[in-house]
């Protein structure tokens, strides 16, 4: 598997630090008025813009042409027995080809939803127990992902918000697993790590410490909030990266060296230049373990 | 442990779907708190894809109206694709149910206009080379056109919504044919006469030139000024 994929990575300089591009700041961007530092890439939710045409779509290709993207899915359902159909993969394949992207990703997790509530794709991460079952079907799912897609994907840990029992392995386990198996990469979110550890009553800096550093390929920081009882963290990405992910983040790079590492922001948007302070943190560190600092 | 007998990925799923939809009780406490999370970033997701792709039916009905809407329907047609984007298909039709009967009629309209630019926005975009008109062939529609007719003043109600507009002093008292088109990369909204209407049908038929409805061909100026149609040679 590994030798028909391609890399996932262009050729040339490494990635550094990105930022998770929305819509709000789009046209901002796509007009060429504001100068990004350079190096910057960008990362999108590759859903947003698998559609026929039109100037959404249009000005993604344009900031293709000046900065690497980074296709980020959310539709795989990649842990499901209900995988995404042939037409999302050919969709996200057209976009793929179109975008020449520097990285693919999706998430470890399903969503598609049969009987009895009907045709239902939750847009959420759904957990599930990491059996000897599951991660067959999953290798299947992800093997039939990177042939139709062409590319090397990576596959993000999700958010747990409580144990679901039943699991045969940990989730570092499976994911080295997973990895091994297909040729697939790891996206890791320390974030989600935080949050996880967090409600499930682990230690975040262990979980860190037990992933696979070789199949390491993309790192998101993003921020969180506790939920209204107060008892959960909510991986709800509409505030800056807390100091503990940015402390896992700094952890996990000592261990990889040097990954692109992406500042994950969906909501609660602040000015652009807010998240390009935030890059630029992130550029700090890959740079402190580039330099064996 | 909550998932005993539940091995199989596929008896799982179905399993968590029913904790989702309500149809079941977890049996661990601090799973029922993962559930609540889970079904609440969903519902919380679908309701805000409709809130960013129907803003003006969004101003029209206030926040907490269109929310209970939402809510409805996201229960009624919970997203089938993961392109939010493009969700809120039948959000006319919850509206039509949620609706005391004969009340805000148009407001079923304004959803199916959104609907449509929504459609035009992520439609293909035409070819770019110029077609050469010949009143033998038919002059084709471009793929984002499309139209919406409304016993309202629907094209009229939506452009004074859009950022920027100014209010009018009084709408026009009769209903609107709105044409949805895409020029330039933005979605316009032209409002025509009714008198219109089987033209455009016509054009979506591929009727040749010289065959169209002699009485519609008036409006052709202002349907390809839209950028309804795609490019031609002397076009514009």
């Amino acid at each position: 598997m590994h030798g028909s994929l391609r890399a996932g990575l262009r050729p040339g300089r490494p990635l550094g630090a990105g930022i998770g591009l929305r819509m709000a700041h789009l046209a901002e961007l796509a007009s060429g008025s504001v100068t990004l530092p350079d190096g910057l890439w960008l990362e999108v939710h590759a859903e947003n813009f698998m559609v026929a045409g039109g100037p959404r779509r249009a000005a993604l290709l344009a900031l293709a042409e000046r900065h690497p993207i980074s296709l980020h899915g959310v539709g795989l359902a990649l842990a499901g027995t209900r995988m995404a159909p042939a037409r999302h993969l050919k969709a996200l394949r057209q976009l793929c080809d179109a975008v020449q992207p520097a990285l693919l990703s999706d998430h470890l997790a399903w969503q598609l939803v049969g009987q009895p509530v009907g045709s239902w794709h939750v847009p959420d991460f759904l957990p599930f127990p990491r059996t000897a079952k599951a991660l067959a079907l999953i290798i299947g799912n992800v093997n039939r992902a990177q042939d139709a897609l062409g590319r090397r994907l990576l596959i993000e840990n999700p958010s747990h918000y409580g144990d679901v029992g039943g699991h045969a392995m940990a989730e570092h386990e499976f994911l080295a697993e997973l990895a091994l198996a297909t040729g697939c990469g790891l996206l890791v979110d320390c974030n989600n790590i935080h949050v996880s550890a967090h409600n499930l009553g682990l230690d975040s800096g262990w979980l860190v410490d037990q992933l696979p550093a070789e199949a390491v390929g993309e790192i998101h920081v993003a921020g969180h909030r506790p939920d209204a009882m107060g008892q959960l963290l909510i991986d709800s990405h509409d505030a800056p990266v807390a100091a503990p992910v940015w402390a896992l983040a700094a952890r996990l790079l000592a261990r990889t060296g040097p990954r692109p590492m992406l500042v994950e922001r969906d909501a609660e948007l602040p000015p652009l230049a807010d998240l390009l302070a935030e890059a630029a943190q992130a550029s700090a560190l890959i740079a402190c373990v580039h330099h064996g600092g | 442990m909550a998932v005993e007998g539940l091995s199989s990925p596929a008896r799982f799923e179905a399993w968590f779907a029913r904790l989702l939809a309500g149809d079941a009780v977890p049996l661990a406490p601090g799973l029922a708190r993962a559930v609540a999370v889970h079904a609440n970033n969903a519902m919380a997701a679908a309701t805000a894809a409709l809130a960013s792709n129907f803003p003006v039916l969004l101003a029209l009905m206030g926040e907490a109206a269109f929310a209970d809407l939402a809510q409805r329907h996201a229960r009624r047609c919970p997203p089938a694709d993961p392109r939010l984007c493009l969700y809120g298909r039948g959000l006319d039709e919850t509206l039509v149910q949620a609706l005391p009967a004969g009340d805000w009629p148009w407001l079923p309209d304004m959803a199916r206009l959104e609907q449509a630019v929504v459609g035009a926005l992520f439609a293909a975009d035409p070819p770019r080379r110029p077609r050469r008109l010949d009143p033998a062939r038919c002059w084709p529609l471009a793929p984002a056109t499309r139209w919406v007719w409304s016993a309202a003043p629907i094209a009229s109600l939506w452009q004074a919504h859009q950022p920027g507009a100014a209010w009018p002093d009084e709408f026009p008292a009769a209903g609107e044919l709105a044409l949805i088109s895409r020029r330039d990369g933005q979605c316009l909204i032209t409002a025509l006469p009714a008198a219109a209407l089987p033209l455009l049908e016509a054009l979506k038929r591929r009727t040749p030139l010289a065959q169209l409805p002699a009485d519609g061909l008036p409006h052709l100026p202002a349907i390809a000024a839209a950028g309804a149609l795609v490019p031609a040679v002397g076009d514009g």
